[in-house]
């Protein structure tokens, strides 16, 4: 049984090999965010200079779990070229996501992370809060 | 679900079978190589309910093995392998992996212990600069789009070409260093674009160059054989294909999600998302990932090229040839088409092996000529500072363990355990008293990396030792560790 945070916001679960996190918001939107949240968190991303302002980035997919693991891998290519996308909006409509943000260097000094699975990705829609694991892979 | 050791039959002190009836999806058994202690661990993580998940897969055929590494993967099991037909089967990135050809090379030498002590540190930082590390850092090879893809269509041959393979070192590589790739039109511009200046690189996380003294031959007739003398120095790589490697992951997994309710397959994991072989999605994976897979066996070789220059730069000061010969190159995250005789009966099959080497027996006509006799080296790394084994095939393996083995000690720590239980400071002082130089990335890595979050290799070892899955040859000791 995982326990998923009361409020909104993400708690690491154990896992032998990779990194596990159960996240919650009280809106798809606020689910891909805190997500976001966590990944930043669990590779150690510092900020530095901005270098491009008012950048968006539309994706599409399947499910929402696909649109999740899409939008988490595009940021991970992201960090892979030491940049940053710092969220300044995000919409989900119908499995369609547009990213509006500013971007910036960063260096990073936390976990290094390969990719973002779908192991145990589920978004589950409770009663006023959203849930879902999450599986990095390092 | 939980599984509990009540649900294992055991069938001898190393072998125990998880029932096809233990519920209803499972198309086959599972057979876990393993002693009750270790199990007793392994039941607080996933690991063994994935491989029951594993043995839902359709067209599994025979059984689903789990060697005593094993422990919770994302999906299917670290050091499981599940064989799946050709007809009716179907191939699954994620019993594959990320890190599509995950691997370990050794490379022997006639260089005595006593001559590198003195210069080993400067040896480790000769290397650690030849040889970048950490994720996303470029190698020193940066190819264009077209070099990539003769990479991904021709291996180590690329390399022979370029004067970077020695003369016939390409035998003791699996396959030669070179799976047949059908078509490079189905990998995504992303990977060519990650992979273009990675080759040479050694990653992150658990990808090591590490030093080893031959601490003691266990088969001197194979040792010989192998190029292993007591008291010499060997060189192990463990790298892979990469970002490469991830982003064909990545993209194939994606694409595999959003077919498989074409297929109409009923999935306990969405990563086992899978598509059937013969299906042109699963062609168009196999393709991909073979490709993958030659980009990691060149990784590899390029970083064997680099350590090489990294020896002789530092020992001709002294005098000293430092020729380091590679013993064997495998691969320990692939899928591949294999003949195996599985219940007295020859099948052509697709065979997934996470975290789990091929281990060929004597006479087996994969084999380069000169292991005819003693089958395939198989190659297994310990943890950060402990022992690392060299094993050789048997031909018990392909009906007991559908040709596999073991690849490693195998996690039983989960890393955030390891974080707030290990001091990374703590565990280099250690290793620096027993005169074992390091160098990582970070403090935080040596602490997920440490010896005691992972199970004993010894231990794993004697399990397969003992069921003749692979037979001991030789016990390393390390000397120097570089972390990705």
């Amino acid at each position: 049984m995982i326990d998923f945070p009361d409020l909104i916001g993400f708690i690491e679960v154990d896992h032998t090999a990779d990194i596990a996190i159960a996240v919650t918001g009280d809106s798809m939107e606020s689910l891909f965010l805190q997500s976001i949240l966590a990944m930043r968190e669990i590779i150690g991303v510092n900020l530095n200079k901005r270098v491009a302002s008012e950048k968006s980035l539309t994706l599409d997919a399947q499910s929402a779990e696909s649109l999740l693991i899409a939008l988490l891998n595009e940021i991970l290519f992201f960090i892979e070229k030491d940049t940053w996308p710092e969220c300044e909006k995000l919409t989900i409509c119908q499995n369609r996501l547009s990213l509006q943000y500013h971007l910036f260097r960063c260096t990073t000094a936390g976990a290094h992370v390969k990719a973002v699975t779908y192991n145990q990705v589920e978004i589950i829609r409770h009663a006023d809060m959203y849930s879902t694991m999450l599986v990095f892979d390092v | 679900m939980k599984i509990t050791l009540n649900d294992l039959k055991q069938i001898s002190p190393y072998e125990w079978k998880i029932e096809q009836d233990f519920f209803s999806g499972m198309n086959v058994p599972v057979m876990v190589f393993s002693q009750e202690s270790m199990l007793r661990e392994n039941l607080n993580d996933r690991s063994l309910l994935q491989a029951t998940h594993a043995a839902c897969l359709p067209g599994v055929v025979n059984k689903v093995c789990v060697m005593p590494d094993m422990h919770q993967g994302y999906g299917f099991p670290i050091g499981g392998v599940a064989a799946t037909s050709m007809d009716e089967g179907v191939i699954v990135p994620g019993a594959i992996g990320y890190d599509i050809n995950c691997g370990v090379r050794l490379l022997s030498s006639q260089i005595p212990a006593q001559t590198i002590y003195p210069l080993i540190k400067m040896l480790v930082g000769e290397i650690d600069a030849a040889c970048p590390s950490g994720v996303g850092k470029s190698g020193r090879f940066r190819l264009s789009h077209g070099e990539l893809e003769d990479v991904c269509k021709n291996g180590v041959k690329w390399a022979a070409r370029n004067g970077l393979l020695e003369k016939d070192e390409e035998s003791f590589i699996e396959d030669r260093g070179n799976i047949r790739v059908e078509n490079t039109n189905v990998i995504s511009n992303r990977a060519f674009e990650r992979g273009k200046p990675q080759l040479g690189s050694l990653g992150a996380g658990n990808h090591f160059i590490e030093i080893d003294i031959v601490e003691r031959v266990y088969n001197p007739e194979i040792a010989q054989i192998f190029g292993l003398h007591e008291g010499l120095v060997v060189v192990q790589i463990h790298s892979g294909s990469r970002g490469f490697g991830h982003q064909i992951c990545t993209d194939f997994v994606r694409l595999f999600n959003d077919q498989v309710d074409r297929y109409g397959f009923n999935l306990p994991d969405r990563e086992l998302a899978c598509a059937p072989v013969k299906s042109k999605l699963g062609q168009d994976y196999l393709s991909a990932m073979n490709a993958a897979a030659n980009f990691a066996f060149v990784n590899r070789q390029l970083l064997a090229y680099s350590i090489r220059e990294a020896f002789d730069s530092i020992l001709e000061k002294q005098g000293i040839t430092s020729s380091l010969s590679t013993v064997y190159d495998l691969a320990h995250n692939i899928g591949k088409i294999e003949q195996l005789k599985m219940g007295g009966k020859s099948q052509q099959v697709c065979v997934h092996r996470k975290g789990a080497t091929r281990a060929l027996g004597p006479g087996n006509c994969l084999l380069p000529e000169r292991y005819t006799t003693t089958g395939q080296p198989v190659l297994i790394p310990g943890s950060m500072g402990t022992h690392s084994w060299v094993m050789a095939g048997s031909n018990t393996a392909e009906e007991k363990s559908l040709n596999s083995c073991c690849h490693g000690a195998g996690r039983v720590m989960s890393r955030s355990k390891a974080r707030k239980t290990i001091s990374g400071s703590t565990v280099v002082k250690e290793l620096e008293a027993r005169e074992i130089t390091i160098t990582a990335g970070s403090q935080r890595l040596i602490a997920e990396e440490a010896p005691q979050a992972y199970k004993d290799v010894n231990s794993v070892v004697n399990i397969i030792d003992t069921l003749d899955i692979a037979r001991k040859v030789a016990l390393l000791s390390p000397i120097a560790v570089i972390k990705g």
